[in-house]
């Protein structure tokens, strides 16, 4: 089965040890509110518009078989329900406006765009797997993972946990670093602010226990949702419980998922335009730290 | 041949002729530890160089030039003595009687001297004005023989930047001589030289070589007259590494004193300095401290040396640069690292005396240089913006182990090559020239083949490359035969007297050809091929624009389908110029440079097929153009590494920019990252990189000037962007954030 990628990046530093290629996996069954990747949320492609460079040329709506463009108040707009994501207007712009964002690639295209990259990953640096939520494409995931492993990749993979005991168990055979997301202590907040329970989470932490996995534990500091010390403390507690988890990272929020809601047309719900201030990330550190003796560190 | 001054050091062939490479490669000792052996500044340092930061921000606030000595022409022996402070400088010597101010040196052109003093607010003295009235200078001569097509070619802009009203520079005398031979030794070389002469039928070229080694001769006299005016006798080998680096430097001072060429670099000195050092350490007579005291001193004497130039030179080539270029570390033909301690002291002055452009600090990378001096250098590059990198592991094949680089990119094996510097063309005007049939429609200028303008409603590719081969042909025998001119009357009436005593007698020559707008046409190319391009002509018939409809690759983004064209259209344009023979049978060479000129091109080339508006820069050297590069900064990379060394001998420049937050979280793991960037880079047979990890100020410039950092990559939490394709409020946000970071 082939993958659906959002996006592949091709100078990741933050997303594991060294520099990296991240593959974007589209599709992810979790609703987070502050989600900063919504492009990634369906499975299926999505099209995408960057108002600030239409230059109002019309040329998509003469393109576009289901009368999807038009002019409203002297302005561009994209009615979402009769798109259907067929890329012909994004072909058809030359500024670069428009963009399909999704796309099925087959394993020999993700390896050769991995293999672009692969000259400047030195000894620590390799690919990153993300999304989206990757084990939404779990059969393609698989075969990704072992392709990558067979040319000598070191592979990290990032995760919300959401998915069963036997799939990420059997990830782990191919997965150097787990970059495992705790986005909440408290499980009624849990369900409130990501749309799903957090015990599957949980639990898989204990099966990447039981096959000696690497994780770092990653968790997004979001104000008004999990900034409060009953979920510093709660990190510290998943830190110590588990051996798989070999360090703590805080992902800081930040809200360049607001444009990117909009450039799909999505309304976003969590409407904070401040990004984190990064000092009292480093004061939260420093709290989480006072619990526990595994490493914890501010990702900017 | 045996001195005293020698004592201590291991013998070999280098005692019985003018052989540096051999000295080094026979005494020098390879360093692979770290940097923890470095030594701090001490207090004479830093009062030292806190006076020439006072005299550094006077000049600032004095519109760019601290004074001018209009009274007399540059020469090698026209001033008295100069100094920073007289009794705490270690290495002295100074290019007139007071820091800063500036020599006149009307030998390239007088009207040149003219304006630069008028621009600054001074008169050019009568003294100079009269002397020069009966005396021919290059420019004189130049002017006497070019063509009308030259003077055309000149006047539009299709080649630029010709030092033909100037020094031409980007020669490299083995200033190390001086200090491994003392003046007599080398003087009775040359003598010997010419006396060989006498045995050849004196036709042109040996009269000609002739003249010059007596001018050689008498320079290399007045270089040891003026050290001698600084209380140095430079008669004999230096002694220690005092001397080493005093002698090394007169000569250096002498040639800057003689010469305004546009580029004036150093060469290569720190390995052979070390010798010395390490000689001088063994016996106990020099401490760690001492050792870099005199590269700090050495290193303020560079940074206060300065031209006389023109604004317009300055249009060119922007922020008063000399190109003092010293080439740090590389490996040898036999294997071991040329990196020592001292390429560590040098490197070292950017923490001592803080960060600066001059000296060009260029490290010669290889993928087997020591891990630990890769580290030492990434952290500069992180720290200080300061260095830049060349790849070793080409450049050794072509020219050895004793090669140092002129300017930012050009190799040339010191004291054996020297170059004749062309500038460069403009290769997307010369597109822009072909789809018009010979007219420029920015100038208004008919020039080349003349042809009807090309028509259709859309271009057709293989009618565009067909009409384009055509002009390169003749643009390629204009291009070498004005630089033939050039260089001739350059020879006859600027020769450089004290930088050529510095070379073997039989040099071999290179000329380096350039090219700019490179991506501009690669793209334009592209759009051709691969998009709808519709000319749009003006009243007159002429095509001023282009509309493009469709996407094509673009140059940067790792697509062989563009990155080929780059790469053929260099080495078409080589294989052209390869047919027309050069002045004194140089070899041709080609750089992909722009330095800051691209700026300035661009400003003098119409729109193109590209999509770029009339009037807009150009991506400096071999940069892909800005706000193209989808698929990152790798990719951007990868795409300038497939234009070929082996075309393009003279260098093709790459500036790549970085913010720390994107090169890694963690101190060590940019430096380390920056480690892997190079490696992997260097190890597709790239040719050079300029490192730029962008702090909180360069930030702001990018804010406030775009087009000049089009590889910024920011990293925000989860992921990284382009800093060039956030919305402005999104790059006021991310800026500032990096304020409050740094608090």
């Amino acid at each position: 089965m082939n993958p659906i990628l959002f996006n592949i990046q091709h100078f990741s530093i933050q997303d594991g040890p060294g520099i990296r290629t991240t593959l974007f996996f589209k599709g992810c069954p979790l609703n987070c509110i502050w989600c900063h990747n919504p492009e990634g949320k369906s499975v299926s492609p999505v099209l995408s518009f960057s108002a600030d460079r239409c230059v109002m040329c019309g040329r998509c709506f003469s393109v576009c078989p289901n009368d999807a463009h038009n002019l409203e108040y002297g302005l561009h707009n994209i009615e979402r329900n009769k798109c259907v994501a067929c890329g012909k207007c994004a072909d058809e712009c030359s500024f670069d406006a428009l963009e399909i964002l999704g796309k099925n690639y087959t394993l020999d295209s993700v390896l050769s765009e991995v293999q672009k990259d692969s000259g400047f990953y030195g000894e620590t640096g390799g690919v990153t797997i993300s999304g989206g939520e990757p084990f939404a494409q779990y059969e393609a995931l698989i075969e990704v993972l072992k392709a990558l492993k067979q040319n000598g990749y070191n592979i990290c993979l990032e995760t919300s946990g959401y998915t069963s005991r036997e799939k990420i168990k059997k990830a782990a055979e191919y997965v150097d670093v787990f970059l495992y997301d705790f986005k909440h202590t408290n499980p009624k907040k849990h369900i409130e602010f990501t749309g799903v329970k957090q015990d599957v989470i949980l639990d898989n932490l204990y099966a990447l226990d039981e096959v000696n996995a690497n994780v770092i534990l990653r968790c997004p500091i979001i104000p008004c949702v999990n900034d409060y010390s009953e979920h510093f403390e709660g990190i510290a507690r998943v830190a110590n419980e588990h051996p798989c988890i070999k360090s703590v990272e805080l992902m800081p929020y930040h809200p360049l998922g607001i444009s990117k809601s909009e450039k799909i047309g999505i309304d976003f719900e969590y409407k904070n335009k401040e990004f984190f201030d990064i000092q009292e990330a480093e004061k939260i550190c420093e709290i989480i730290s006072l619990h526990t003796q595994k490493p914890v560190l501010v990702s900017k | 041949m045996q001195h005293t001054n020698w004592n201590g050091f291991k013998e070999g062939v280098w005692q019985n002729e003018i052989n540096v490479r051999n000295f080094i490669q026979t005494n020098y000792k390879e360093y692979k530890g770290d940097d923890s052996f470095l030594a701090g500044p001490t207090k004479r340092t830093s009062d030292l160089m806190a006076k020439v930061q006072e005299l550094f921000a006077l000049e600032r606030k004095n519109g760019g030039v601290l004074d001018i000595d209009v009274d007399r022409a540059s020469t090698v022996m026209g001033y008295d003595p100069g100094y920073i402070d007289k009794d705490n400088e270690l290495i002295v010597g100074l290019q007139t009687d007071a820091p800063l101010k500036r020599g006149v040196n009307p030998f390239g052109g007088i009207r040149m001297a003219r304006q630069a003093c008028a621009a600054y607010g001074y008169r050019l003295g009568d003294t100079v004005e009269d002397e020069f009235k009966y005396r021919t200078t290059h420019n004189d001569g130049v002017f006497r023989i070019y063509t009308d097509e030259m003077r055309m070619a000149r006047k539009c802009h299709i080649i630029t930047g010709l030092p033909d009203a100037y020094g031409r520079g980007r020669i490299i005398g083995d200033y190390r001589r001086v200090a491994l031979y003392g003046i007599d030794k080398l003087i009775e070389e040359k003598k010997k030289d010419k006396q060989k002469l006498a045995e050849n039928d004196f036709k042109y070229e040996v009269a000609r070589l002739s003249e010059e080694l007596f001018q050689q001769i008498a320079f290399l006299g007045f270089t040891k007259e003026m050290a001698a005016m600084y209380g140095c006798d430079i008669s004999e080998p230096a002694k220690n590494a005092k001397e080493a680096i005093q002698w090394t430097y007169f000569a250096y001072l002498a040639s800057i004193k003689e010469q305004n060429g546009a580029a004036m670099s150093l060469g290569r000195v720190a390995t052979f300095f070390d010798i010395y050092i390490e000689r001088d350490l063994a016996n106990g007579t020099l401490t760690e401290q001492e050792a870099q005291e005199l590269f700090d001193d050495f290193v303020i004497k560079l940074r206060v040396a300065r031209h006389l130039r023109t604004p317009e030179y300055n249009e060119l080539f922007g922020g008063d640069p000399m190109w003092i270029t010293e080439a740090v570390g590389g490996m040898g033909k036999d294997g071991r690292t040329l990196v020592t301690k001292s390429s560590y002291r040098i490197l070292n002055t950017l923490y001592t005396l803080g960060s600066s452009p001059e000296p060009n600090l260029t490290v010669l990378w290889s993928v087997d240089l020591p891990e630990n001096f890769k580290k030492f250098c990434a952290k500069l590059s992180k720290d200080t913006d300061s260095i830049q990198y060349e790849n070793d592991d080409i450049m050794r094949p072509h020219h050895g182990d004793d090669y140092a680089i002129a300017c930012c990119v050009s190799a040339m094996e010191i004291g054996k090559q020297m170059q004749f510097f062309g500038a460069r063309c403009n290769l997307a005007k010369l597109l822009l020239l072909a789809i018009n049939g010979g007219y420029d429609t920015t100038s208004g200028i008919h020039i080349g083949p003349q042809m009807p303008v090309m028509d259709g409603e859309t271009l057709d590719y293989d009618e565009v490359m067909k009409r384009y081969d055509v002009y390169i042909e003749w643009l390629s025998k204009l291009y070498v035969n004005t630089m033939n001119v050039i260089h001739y009357m350059h020879d006859k009436y600027a020769y450089e007297k004290t930088q050529m005593a510095l070379h073997d007698t039989n040099v071999e020559r290179l000329m380096a050809f350039g090219v700019a707008g490179l991506s501009v046409v690669a793209d334009s190319l592209s759009a051709i091929k691969f998009a709808n391009v519709k000319p749009i002509k003006d009243e007159l018939g002429y095509i001023v624009n282009f509309d493009t409809t469709g996407d094509f690759p673009k140059f940067g983004n790792d697509d062989d389908r563009v990155d080929f064209i780059a790469r053929d259209m260099t080495h078409k344009f080589i294989t052209e110029l390869r047919k027309s023979s050069t002045y004194r049978n140089a070899i041709h060479t080609l750089s992909v440079l722009t330095i800051t000129s691209n700026v300035m091109y661009g400003k003098h080339t119409g729109a193109t097929p590209d999509g770029r508006p009339a009037g807009a820069p150009f991506a400096p050297g071999a940069n892909p153009m800005h706000n193209r590069e989808e698929n990152g900064a790798l990719a951007s990379l990868n795409s300038v590494a497939k234009i070929s060394y082996e075309d393009c001998r003279d260098g093709i420049s790459n500036t790549f920019s970085i913010t720390p937050d994107a090169l890694g979280k963690t101190d060590e793991e940019r430096v380390d990252n920056l480690v892997s960037i190079l490696d992997g880079y260097f190890a597709k047979k790239a040719h050079h990189l300029n490192v730029n990890v962008l702090n909180r100020e360069t930030l702001i410039k990018a804010y406030e000037n775009p087009e000049a950092y089009p590889n910024l990559t920011i990293r925000v939490s989860g992921y990284a962007v382009n800093f060039c394709k956030l919305s402005r409020e999104h790059q006021r946000e991310v800026i500032s954030r990096t304020f409050h970071e740094c608090v």
